[in-house]
């Protein structure tokens, strides 16, 4: 396990010899609960990913990223929010993500919402209902990227 | 006079560069806000049932809400390019002053 693993992609694992499984470091910024444990629990079935940190505002997201540079290896971000919206979430953890991946997983990521997601600065984005799986495909090529997979 | 050149080309000129830095911030603020009136446009679009959408005036309201998104993005793009002309001022600037600070005193 991890043997051979490399760096992937600047998503931040460095330790080529490690046999130590460090699973995938997920911020997670969506409002609904049932949602939050819906994606964790997806996102177990493509690898091996640490929730680090839920939140389901922007002014809380924006406050964890300030304060969490490099404490992530992949952000979730739905667009509707408690507060606030995934949008402006998006440029703040591009502008801290050190490698880090940014995903939008939103039932409004359509067409025109996923250039403005892109032009923001998000690796992709995924529209709930219809992308499922290309979202999984995404995370899941990302956690086997890692080093402990 | 000369010692005076020389202190004022060995200090960046702020003013330049904060009109640099706040150009950006503002662009990268019209780049969010014209996202988020795609969102809003998007989450209306979809959820206004269809009686409530055939209204005219819901009609015209939405209409020019997409009007004012693309309008945003403009602002934004137009904000880019002049974040890149300062951003070029910046460095010829800076290129002027090393230029004055490498030459011999007369």
């Amino acid at each position: 396990m991890g043997k051979n693993a490399s760096l992937a992609n600047g998503v931040g694992w460095r330790d080529e010899t490690s046999e130590v499984e460090v699973p995938v470091k997920l911020l997670l910024v969506e409002d609904l609960p049932q949602m939050q444990g819906v994606v964790l629990d997806v996102l177990s079935t493509v690898g091996d990913f640490e929730l680090v940190q839920a939140v389901s505002t922007e002014a809380e997201a924006n406050l964890w990223l300030e304060e969490n540079e490099g404490k992530w290896d992949l952000a979730v971000i739905d667009l509707i929010l408690e507060q606030g919206t995934g949008l402006g979430v998006i440029a703040k953890a591009r502008s801290r993500a050190n490698g880090a991946k940014v995903v939008v997983f939103s039932d409004y990521a359509t067409e025109g919402i996923r250039k403005h997601c892109v032009k923001l600065g998000a690796d992709a984005a995924f529209q709930k209902s219809d992308d499922l799986q290309a979202f999984l495909a995404f995370c899941g090529a990302l956690a086997k990227q890692h080093p402990g997979s | 006079m000369h010692m005076n050149v020389q202190t004022s080309a060995a200090r960046p000129g702020p003013p330049l560069y904060r009109a640099r830095k706040k150009t950006s911030e503002v662009r990268d603020q019209l780049e969010v806000a014209s996202a988020e009136l795609g969102l809003t446009n998007a989450v209306l679009g979809r959820n206004l049932p269809e009686s409530v959408k055939d209204s005219s005036d819901v009609q015209r309201a939405l209409s020019q809400n997409e009007a004012i998104e693309e309008k945003v993005q403009e602002a934004a793009d137009e904000l880019q390019a002049v974040t890149e002309l300062l951003a070029e001022e910046v460095a010829e600037r800076e290129r002027l002053e090393q230029e004055l600070a490498n030459r011999p005193p007369s």
